[in-house]
């Protein structure tokens, strides 16, 4: 072989000649990411719309899990309550069912992931719509993105034992200490943004969202145990008023979750024994459904886990297709019962449906917080015990005979807002109150489970703590919290 | 197989015939003829595939199976002529070539395992020796083993055969892809896998998961491959050795060489193969158990009917329906009323259409030859292959196709190119609700009517059987590699190459009135994703060689590669098919769409220096430098250096012992990285839409936190060993130490949710270690005419530990079913800890309140009981997740030099394992023996239906008798008139035997990793059995 010297000196060259494209090469670098939307690109009048709708679409996943979630105040948000059962076979879900609850683990993490997503989307939107839009104060996007602010903090203050509200990228500072606060805490934010709401929404000639602000405003203001205050809104709630929560079978993505908890021989939930119409393990349950507002399948199966006899539940009034019929037929103990043909998914008393809309608010809701604003004050208010009768009777209930009013409202606050996604929240505040604890307690209908333990609200979960490592953890993070 | 995929095969192989025929002696009579045979010494075998080169005309061959040769044309002169065979030492002799005359040249080589001399592939352009190279390469010689193993796909050709490289099995379903790693978990993230190279073209080769869809098993790219088609296979195995290979490398470097035809061959050698093989089931099955007591017995409710009565139980066997559960399947317990018995049930067995034999057929033909300035190898390969359910199976029709041509002795090119089409249809396993193990091994002993089955879980195995989902594959692989060699001191080469991957999975559901699926897909349905992978190479690398002085070279190498890999997914579905013969999209009532992409570029640059003394003594010393489209907006370049040392001790004339042959010492310390996915720095909303008033909207929800700083990590590893042939090449040694730490590793962390993300982003944190050892030994005690053994022991340890969160965390929790898995300081990561219950003085369970209390608090660091009960945590270190050992013990014995007896066995140990199915059975169906058994203290069966883990969580060591065959070579003197040059039939059996120490269910080798480290036995699909025969006929 031929050989040849060359100078050290002339290879560090060659070296250099080499290194010398990098500095052009940049180009290629150059990636696409055609599909995310960065997030300095918000900050556009443009899209200010899409951001005001993404917050309620937050706010309709938090309630009532569009988009399929599973984790929706109706579904696992509810699981600490005495509404429904659940047959998942997922354990670590199941075992909230039962009033136990890791923070590590089942859907601790979901919930609390949706009602700060509730937050901090419809707080930005709020801060954008002030700073790019031409009249922020009657601009109607605003009085939206207000209440669904607003709601985000009502729903974390019923839920969540603790929560933290954070400036979204503080996190990033190594400096940062965040600090959890509990719900008596909580519930003051939504004030400003109910408050700013109504004030937008009336400048913008929008009475709807001006209701859907005033009936936040007292849910917020009963679970503050401020009655006064409740009694005081109520006056401006407008007769009739609904606030619907809206599904479409349009798009896959737009899928009401109960939809999938319901159908099919994975289905998860059914009626809990508090809320049945007969007795559980019983087979043709009819004859004794004769209220309409929380009626269920008349014989069990086996839910996901082929273990949990589940009662599916038919649609109560808080969806779109509650038609007010009974299973049970017309009797002289309940002489306008309807009677109906069964048909889980096409009779007249039927299953949520893809297209079936949730009630986010209405009228009804807020006769319930008012008269029980009322007859905790006064529990001989004749107007309160005339609404008491009322909602028995739309229950084909007899006129209420017995001495405890208040007990007497509870009961049909239970039935007419059926799992809307408010029993957790209901049980918390009464307990808190010291009306009583209503909790489910003892063996837990499924036997295999064993007995109920003492959670009533979801703690701040682990990814909270992993995601923001200066966030004080609680001592022992199993151990539920001492307060409703 | 569909009429038109058929005839595109056969048209495939007339055309593989046409050209292989066609590319016959092409060069007319132009000088003399070298000719003759090499074979090994001791043995007189006849070395089958070894190289002979005519160095100074630069033309060579390959020998046939007889060990003949033959170089025609070779002009005028006298030559050396040289014999190359992996694993024997190079010989060469001098031959004098006249006009027409054959001149005659037999070889006979000396083993010698360790070859300094061989060329390995390194990155940089040009030859490169073993004995140049400061770190450890593992070179597989493939086209020896296909010929005495059972291989079917790469992934058992990697299994066992090279130390440090570890397989981890994910399922023995047929299409499943496994997992790779070498020298341990050198990160937190998943992606510290190694990357693979196929003739120097970069190969995508992570398994691909099917999208939404977790409990159905991913499937592996490498199984494209076909091992028949590959030359050699070169592992490098960390940092220290794959620095040039840049920001992607940290977790290794696979280079695939396939097989090439040679020039001067002047005739096609014809190569074909046919293999019928069978699979079957071979792992126990767990026992289920249903305790009938006095409360179920008279239960009226019809859930326990078994219990009631169990005369009239419904169920399924071989022959048929059944009525009546068989006096031998209860047990009794002779209560007077009878009020008390257990029944006994083995689903998975017992039910006609739950397993099968699975048969399997493959086919392979290849030709391969040359021409004066040419050559070539063609291929093609059909297999067929059945899973042991009956909803399953693995099909692949493919050919490649490699071109060389040599127009003159500084210049050549390498063309390559390979299509293969894949169809795989894959059941639902391990925990699908569906799926068929989970509900067998959850079944509560046909003492109950299940909705579907008795005696499962759920679905049975008539109603699992129907899932329906199928993947078509592509794969299109062009490379051309140049090399230009205009002086000999300047070497350069350019590799272009395309790795492009499509494929669709389609999941279809009939119309079922039965609902059995629930809805919509009981109104019909078919789900379709198509992915496409396309991986663009551009790889320039130059060397510069110089004599410093008589005693000291230079090698100056600098380089250029950029990587470009883009993905596209396109969704559609339709739900709503109406009538049973609809199955498209647009069929269906209502259709949905989407889309997704990602692209991902790395551009780097190297130099190197290598200083050589006497051609003993190599010091290189190089630098890579890259950036990463995926690396944050606040991080740009990063440098990764590396130094070698390797010393070839035994050509000192000092070193005077006379059992070493040859003797290479070497040192490595190099760094290389582990770059971020695409698009993980960035911070993004996406968009979705929702209904406002009734009315359509546009919305947007926070996507990815991202994380702007976001850089690769950094794998830097220091290695030390020696390569050593002794007792005159029937033995050698292969020894390497290395450490491995990992800096800013790479973490997928929580978002914190307050700040409305609820997903993960990546953060450069903490430090992690690994190190071992590494052995091969291979050893040939008795090599004769009539007899010869040889063995090879490849042995190996990792240790892995986690040496720093970097002061943000304190642990990292995780695990399916209970959190019994942590990355926590000072410990192997993923390791496990257990949770028993709260005990009495006397080692019985406390059950005071009534119940059993598991004591699952721990907050660590502090390791102090935050309930205040004696002691520190309760939880208990059991050990690590991964293997701390393994080996593969190799045999070969060979008779009469055509009838060979080889088995292996594979080895790992020192790992632990969950049996997360046990804990189910034990406390949600309460279908084990500890729990149903009535004789049972009472305390004991809370104790087995509590969430304890001690029980579950146990050492999960097994060794296998992974591989015995049985091969006759036919004397080519039978081959007759059809030319037949070898006839060899082989019978092998895989995973013939097991043992361990694991006390869950199934195979201990196969585990379900749902997400990076988390694994658990949940009704793993264990390896099968297989057995096979095949025919081989070269020509």
């Amino acid at each position: 072989m031929r050989r040849i010297r060359i100078a050290g000196c002339g290879r560090m060259l060659a070296a250099a000649c080499l290194m010398l494209p990098l500095a052009g090469c940049e180009g290629i670098l150059q990636v696409q990411n055609p599909a995310a939307i960065g997030v300095d690109q918000l900050a556009d009048e443009a899209l200010l719309d899409v951001q005001v709708a993404g917050a309620m679409k937050a706010l309709t996943d938090r309630i009532a899990g569009q988009g399929g979630t599973e984790e929706s105040m109706i579904f696992a948000g509810n699981f600490l309550a005495d509404e429904i059962i659940t047959g998942l076979n997922w354990e670590n879900w199941a075992r909230v069912n039962q009033r136990l609850v890791d923070y590590a683990d089942g859907p601790a993490d979901p919930i609390w992931s949706d009602i700060s997503k509730v937050v901090r989307l419809g707080e930005r939107a709020v801060a954008l719509i002030d700073s790019l839009a031409p009249t922020p104060d009657s601009d109607e996007r605003k009085a939206i993105a207000s209440v669904v602010a607003g709601y985000g903090y009502v729903i974390a203050g019923e839920q969540m034992c603790e929560g933290v509200f954070n400036e979204a990228f503080q996190v990033d500072d190594p400096d940062y200490v965040p600090t959890a606060i509990p719900p008596e805490q909580i519930f003051p934010l939504a004030e400003t943004h109910f408050r700013t709401a109504i004030t937008v929404a009336t400048a913008a000639n929008e009475p709807d969202i001006a209701d859907l602000a005033r009936v936040g405003l007292m849910r917020m203001y009963l679970n503050m145990n401020q009655l006064a205050n409740v009694v005081t809104e109520f006056a401006g709630v407008t007769v009739g008023f609904e606030w619907w929560l809206e599904h479409s079978t349009n798009s896959g993505d737009e899928e009401n979750n109960l939809y999938h908890e319901l159908h099919g021989s994975n289905h998860t939930i059914g009626v809990h024994p508090n809320f049945l119409q007969g007795t559980f393990d019983d087979v043709d349950i009819i004859d004794t459904q004769t209220d309409p507002r929380h009626q269920h399948a008349s014989n069990w199966d086996d839910g996901h886990n082929g273990t949990s006899h589940l009662y599916k539940p038919y649609q109560s009034m808080r969806f779109s297709e509650y038609s007010g019929e009974t299973l049970a037929p017309a009797s002289p103990a309940c002489p306008a019962c309807t009677g109906t043909t069964e048909d889980p998914d096409n009779g007249t008393i039927i299953l949520v449906q893809r297209d079936t809309d949730v009630l986010l608010a209405d009228y009804l809701e807020a006769q319930h917080h008012y008269y029980e604003a009322v007859l905790r004050q006064n529990p001989s208010d004749a107007a309160g015990q005339a609404f008491v009768d009322a909602r028995r009777a739309a229950g084909n209930q007899a006129p209420y005979a017995g001495a405890d009013w208040v007990a007497a409202l509870r009961e049909q606050r239970s039935k007419d807002l059926f799992m809307g996604g408010f029993r957790t929240g209901d049980l918390r505040r009464w307990g808190r109150d010291g009306v009583g604890n209503f909790f489910p307690t003892g063996a837990h209908p499924v036997p295999e489970w064993g007995s109920y333990g003492e959670w009533t609200c979801f703690p701040i979960p682990l990814e909270e703590y992993e995601g923001s490592p200066n966030l004080e953890k609680p001592a022992n993070p199993l151990d539920p919290p001492a307060w409703f | 197989m569909h009429p038109i995929l058929r005839r595109s095969w056969v048209l495939a192989t007339a055309a593989l015939f046409v050209l292989a025929v066609g590319a016959g002696p092409l060069q007319a009579q132009i000088g003399g003829t070298i000719s003759g045979t090499v074979t090994e010494s001791g043995t007189e075998r006849a070395l089958d595939g070894a190289r002979v080169v005519v160095v100074e005309a630069n033309l060579e061959t390959r020998t046939d199976a007889q060990g003949n040769f033959e170089i025609r044309n070779v002009p005028v002169g006298v030559y050396t002529v040289q014999a190359l065979f992996i694993g024997y030492s190079r010989t060469g002799r001098s031959v004098t070539v006249t006009l027409g005359s054959v001149a005659t040249v037999d070889f006979v080589l000396n083993r010698a395992p360790i070859q300094l001399d061989e060329v390995v592939v390194t990155g940089t352009a040009g030859r490169t020796e073993k004995r140049e190279i400061g770190n450890a390469v593992t070179s597989l010689d493939v086209s020896d083993l296909t010929s005495e193993a059972p291989i079917a796909n790469v992934q058992e050709l990697l299994q066992g055969r090279s130390p440090g490289v570890t397989l981890y099995s994910n399922s023995g379903l047929a299409g499943t892809g496994n997992r790779l790693q070498i020298r341990g978990a050198g990160s937190l993230n998943a992606g510290y896998r190694p990357v693979f190279f196929i003739d120097g073209v970069r190969y995508e080769s992570n398994n691909v998961a099917l999208s939404g869809n977790s409990t159905v098993q991913s499937t592996s790219p490498l199984d494209f491959m076909d091992p028949n088609e590959i030359e050699r296979i070169e592992v490098i195995k960390g940092p220290a050795a794959s620095t040039l290979y840049g920001a992607n490398a940290a977790g290794g470097v696979v280079q695939i060489i396939t097989k090439k035809g040679q020039r001067g061959t002047n005739r096609v050698q014809w190569n074909a193969s046919f293999e019928y093989g069978q699979s079957s089931w071979y792992v126990d099955n767990p026992t289920n158990f249903y305790q009938c007591n006095a409360s179920r017995i008279r239960n009226s409710s019809g859930s326990y009917d078994g219990c009631e009565n169990p005369d009239s139980v419904v169920w399924k066997n071989q022959d048929g329906e059944q009525v009546g559960i068989p006096e031998e399947d209860i047990i009794r317990f002779g209560t007077p009323d009878d009020s008390m018995f257990v029944v006994t049930d083995d689903p998975l067995n017992r039910h006609p259409s739950a397993i099968r034999t699975g048969n399997s057929y493959d086919f392979k033909l290849s030709a391969r030859g040359g021409g004066q300035l040419f050559n070539y190898f063609l291929s093609v390969n059909s297999e067929d292959q059945e899973g042991i359910f009956f909803n399953n199976f693995a099909d692949r029709k493919g050919g490649r196709a490699n071109f060389g041509f040599t127009p003159s002795g500084t210049f050549n090119v390498n063309m390559n190119f390979s299509y293969t089409r894949g169809h795989i249809r894959m059941p639902l396993s391990d925990n699908a609700s569906n799926g068929l193990l989970r509900n067998a091994f959850r079944g509560r002993a046909r003492a109950r009517t299940d909705s579907w089955e008795s005696g499962f879980h759920g679905f049975g195995p008539d109603q699992s059987n129907e899932f329906n989902l199928q993947i078509r594959e592509e794969r299109t692989i062009l490379g051309t590699t140049l090399n230009w060699d205009p002086f000999p001191w300047l070497e350069n080469r350019l590799t272009l190459g395309l790795d492009k991957y499509d494929r669709r999975e389609s999941n279809l559901f009939a119309i079922d009135s039965l609902c059995k699926w629930g809805s919509p897909e009981c109104t019909g349905a078919t789900y379709n994703e198509i992915k496409s992978y396309h991986t663009w190479t551009f790889d320039y690398a130059g060397s510069f060689r110089a004599d410093i002085s008589q005693d000291v070279s230079s090698r100056f190498s600098a380089g250029m590669q950029v990587i470009s890999r883009t993905f596209r997914q396109f969704d559609s579905d339709g739900e709503g098919l109406v009538a049973d013969s609809l199955n498209t999209v647009s069929a269906a009532a209502q259709t949905f769409g989407g889309e997704q992409f990602n692209e991902q570029t790395s551009l780097g640059f190297y130099v190197q220096e290598q200083i050589g003394f006497r051609n003993k003594l190599y010091v290189t010393g190089a630098l890579r430098i890259d950036d990463n489209s995926a690396f944050g907006e606040d991080f740009s370049l990063v440098v990764y250096p590396k130094l070698s040392l390797s010393y070839v001790i035994s050509e000192e004339g000092f070193f005077n012992v006379g059992f070493i042959d040859d003797m290479k010492l070497r040192a490595a310390w190099g760094q290389a990285g582990n770059a971020p996915a695409p698009f993980s720095a960035d911070r993004t909303y996406g968009a979705e839409v929702t209904f406002l008033d009734g009315v359509s909207s546009n919305a947007v929800y926070p996507d990815e936190y991202g994380n702007p700083a976001l850089k690769a990590e950094t794998g830097q590893e220091i290695e030390l060993g020696f390569d050593a042939a002794l007792l005159r090449g029937a033995m050698s040694v292969e020894f390497t130490y290395y450490k491995q730490n990992t800096k800013d590793a790479l973490m997928s962390v929580p978002d914190a949710p307050s700040t409305g993300w609820s997903g993960t982003h990546f953060i450069n944190v903490g430090e992690i270690q690994n190190s071992g050892l590494e052995l091969l030994w291979t050893w040939s005690p008795f090599r004769g005419r009539n007899f010869s053994y040889d063995l090879t022991f490849a042995f190996s340890t990792n240790h892995n530990k986690l040496i720093s969160f970097g002061e943000t965390r304190d642990e990292v929790q995780f695990g399916a079913f209970t959190n019994s898995q942590r990355h926590r300081e000072g410990y192997p990561l993923g390791g496990f800890w257990s949770v028993d219950v709260l005990r009495n003085a006397d080692g019985s369970p406390d059950t005071t309140g009534g119940d059993v209390t598991v004591d699952f608090a721990c907050s660590w660091p502090d390791n102090v009981d935050p309930d205040g009960r004696d002691g520190p945590c309760h939880e208990q270190f059991e050990g690590p997740a991964t293997p701390t050992r393994e080996f593969a013990w190799a045999n070969t014995f060979t008779f009469f030099n055509n009838l060979r007896l080889f088995f292996n066995f594979d080895y790992k140990g020192g790992h632990y394992q969950l049996c997360a199915i046990c804990s189910i059975r034990n406390r949600v169906n309460q279908n084990t023996w500890e729990v149903a058994n009535p004789e049972a203290p009472a305390d004991e069966v809370m104790f087995w239906e509590s969430r304890q883990t001690v029980t579950h969580i146990s050492a999960a060591d097994w060794l296998k008798l992974r591989e015995v065959s049985l091969t006759y070579s036919i004397p080519s003197s039978w081959g007759g008139p059809f030319r037949v040059s070898r006839w060899s039939v082989t019978v092998s059996g895989r995973n013939l035997w097991t043992t361990t120490k694991y006390t869950g269910t199934g195979d201990p080798e196969v585990l379900w990793v749902r997400d990076n480290f988390e694994t658990l036995d949940y009704a793993s699909v264990p390896q099968p059995r297989r057995f096979s025969a095949l025919v081989q006929i070269n020509f």
